[in-house]
């Protein structure tokens, strides 16, 4: 990891979202002290922590592979941080009691771990967490391993317990979805580098490179290449024999840039449209294969600069082995360099 | 003839009876999916259907032989696993051959037909200039077409396919999936595929076999699954996002039928209404966001509702609202602000909504005039 600078506002709930191995998972460990910090320094409320030993932090951590202890009910799993710190009894009592309320434990506050759920198991783990009042909240992918369902009742649940406490927390996922409902910002990670931060719809719209635009996104982004044809003050995309005028707003941005080949145009599957063969301004192709979805359906077109998805309501999409025509969305489009950075993002005229 | 016929299955492990009586039969050349949650049995099924594992009773026939009692290499399935299962240290080629060289079926197939037989199914998985590769020099995608080669290599009757692109990267997923799509296009074999992947299944089967519990909850295609779900079960589980589930009470009120939702009345389409029987008036009522909008407090028809949670989803928000104790899911390309707790009001647009008999989960049949 490398230069990694990161503010985060109190009462902020900021996810790091990335592919295995960007990285995250370290920086949630050395925010906690559980992994030293070669260089640099970590703040809490203006304060130096890096020395300060992991117990110390008054962080709490959930990890996606909890670790109950076996042989204690739920009571005293939820109860053993506050055990551990001698708390009161009375105290105790009632906070393990609020907690198993919240998280909907109650019923099963006297039964072991191995009696219970996947589900109701990572509420313990969370429960673990939630008993203590810490300055911050540490979540590893929390819910990493769950089934669909399970996962997207307890993100509601945390998001939920945010919303009602406040606590600063920063949560691990490689799950945009997940990163996109539970957050209020979104870091996003890739080999050690953040790329950058925002909302998940920012981070849709207004990418600042190749890797997010591809990784943020219900369908993965269509990458076409393309040249760059400037003449008399206006501009076009070529992608093969089709020329598509750009926007004032990105001939603007492009005016005086440096340009290098090769460029590639990002363009969402849903901003492309299915067209008449032949149609002004339409791309020919081949519709390989048609994935329905149920209201809307995949459609994979081959094109002669390779593989095209479009995501069209299911009620119009062509018949397989038909020869189409795709119209894209050009003001919805976003250019990348050959580094990757981009040149212009999909909404850069409403920014 | 079928291709596939499963009858009157049995299998329990221990105490723990997984089917009882399971029966259903897949057309040649069919693509079908085994769609359900993990523990739902899926897998046994098509373990037992390869041989791997034994039913306590009942019959396997493949290509209309009873498969029963022939040992898993006898039998005409060719298999492809999630972890590939391929032999690292060979080359593409060794991997390709491997089951025409097997022990068991020596001197069965002449040096020119396996070399035959590796150039055409290498070039139908566009793979030919790998062939000499090492398998651990390739990348994911390219093991998973190898696997999937030597899966076909005999020309089974049926290929088997145990989650073969749950474990890739969503990129690679779309990819894979298409091109699992164009290979089935091309080969024409059989396919069993099993999933606990809803959009995965969609994308990809001719027939979805929905299984819940080790019992089938409904086989058809994709779509007539997604919009006539004969489940509530079903309803909730296939669609991104699945159907909302809310609980309803269909009441009279001066002789037209309506729902009872959270005290408040609704007026159901007329096919609906005939179709729910007096005798059961406790209802689950299926709902897309298409069927939800949001309204102002006191119009006709609202029902009172709490933000239970507000998420993005690719550009749309989705709002999960709390209606007595069921979640109802909205979606709105217009972004507004919302919080966790407010309370909005809702109406619903009936038309294509489905109805459950809250106690069976069978869908109510709506009468459609012959």
């Amino acid at each position: 990891m490398r230069d990694l600078d990161l503010v985060i506002e109190d009462g902020e709930f900021v996810c790091i979202l990335g592919p295995s191995g960007c990285g995250k998972s370290s920086t949630l460990r050395m925010l906690a002290g559980l992994e030293p910090v070669t260089a640099g320094d970590i703040l809490v409320d203006g304060t130096r922590i890096n020395d300060v030993s992991a117990r110390n932090r008054d962080m709490a951590m959930v990890f996606e592979n909890y670790a109950l202890y076996p042989h204690l009910d739920v009571y005293h799993n939820i109860a053993m941080p506050l055990v551990a710190r001698r708390v009161r009894n009375d105290e105790i009592r009632d906070r393990v009691f609020r907690v198993c309320e919240t998280l909907r434990l109650t019923e099963q506050i006297n039964s072991r771990p191995r009696t219970l759920s996947g589900g109701q198991r990572q509420r313990v783990a969370l429960g673990r967490a939630l008993i203590r009042h810490p300055r911050i909240f540490l979540m590893d992918e929390p819910l990493g391993h769950l089934e669909a369902h399970l996962r997207a009742e307890l993100r509601a649940e945390i998001r939920r317990l945010h919303e009602q406490r406040g606590t600063t927390t920063v949560y691990i996922t490689h799950d945009q979805q997940e990163a996109g409902a539970v957050g209020d910002r979104i870091a996003v990670m890739n080999a050690g580098r953040l790329q950058q931060v925002g909302s998940l719809h920012d981070l849709l719209n207004w990418p600042v490179n190749r890797f997010v635009a591809q990784f943020i996104g219900e369908w993965p982004l269509n990458l076409l290449p393309v040249n760059l044809i400037a003449e008399s003050g206006s501009m076009s995309i070529r992608v093969d024999d089709l020329a598509i005028p750009l926007t004032p707003m990105q001939t603007r941005r492009l005016t005086g840039a440096k340009l290098e080949s090769p460029l590639e145009l990002g363009v969402r599957p849903d901003d492309v449209e299915i067209v008449n063969v032949g149609s002004a301004l339409s791309l020919r192709a081949h519709v390989a294969v048609v994935e329905p979805q149920g209201d809307t359906s995949v459609v994979v077109a081959e094109t002669a600069v390779g593989r095209v998805n479009a995501v069209v309501p299911s009620t119009e999409a062509p018949i397989t082995n038909s020869a189409v025509g795709l119209k894209f969305a050009i003001a919805q489009a976003h250019l990348f360099g050959p580094d990757g950075a981009s040149l212009f993002t999909g909404l850069d005229n409403i920014k | 003839m079928d291709e596939l016929r499963i009858e009157n299955l049995h299998k329990s492990f221990g105490s723990l009876a997984l089917f009882e009586g399971l029966s259903f039969c897949i057309e040649p050349s069919t693509y079908v999916c085994l769609l359900g949650p993990s523990g739902c049995g899926k897998t046994t099924l098509m373990r037992i259907i390869a041989g791997l594992d034994q039913p306590d009773s009942g019959h396997v026939y493949i290509g209309g032989n009873r498969a029963n009692d022939l040992p898993s290499h006898a039998r005409d399935v060719g298999l492809a696993f999630q972890n590939y299962a391929l032999y690292p240290h060979l080359s593409v080629r060794q991997n390709l051959e491997f089951p025409l060289l097997a022990p068991i079926r020596r001197g069965q197939y002449a040096r020119a037909l396996i070399d035959q037989r590796v150039a055409a199914i290498a070039s139908k998985l566009k793979i030919e200039l790998l062939l000499e590769k090492a398998v651990n020099q390739l990348s994911g995608g390219q093991q998973q077409r190898v696997a999937l080669g030597r899966a076909l290599i005999r020309h089974p009757r049926v290929l088997l396919l145990d989650e073969p692109v749950t474990h890739l990267d969503a990129r690679l997923r779309h990819e894979m999936r298409a091109e699992l799509k164009l290979i089935h296009r091309e080969m024409g074999t059989t396919t069993i595929h099993v999933t606990h992947d809803q959009q995965e299944a969609l994308a990809v089967a001719d027939t979805i076999v929905v299984i819940k519990d080790g019992k089938i909850e409904q086989i058809g295609a994709p779509l007539s699954l997604y919009h006539e779900p004969e489940t509530a079960f079903v309803a909730g589980f296939l669609g991104d996002p699945p159907m909302s589930l809310v609980a309803a009470q269909l009441i009279e009120r001066s002789g037209t039928r309506l729902l009872e939702i959270d005290g408040v009345p609704v007026e159901i389409p007329r096919h609906l209404a005939a179709a729910a029987p007096a005798s059961s008036p406790e209802l689950l009522l299926g709902l897309r966001p298409r069927h939800v909008e949001l309204v102002a407090e006191g119009e006709a028809g609202a029902i009172a509702a709490t933000v239970y949670l507000h998420e993005m989803v690719g550009r749309d928000l989705q709002i999960s609202l709390r209606v007595a104790s069921d979640i109802v899911r909205y979606r709105t390309r217009i972004p507004r602000g919302v919080n966790i707790g407010d309370r909005l009001h809702l109406r619903l647009k009936l038309d294509g909504a489905r109805l459950f008999d809250r106690r069976t989960g069978k869908a109510l049949r709506p009468n459609r005039t012959v």
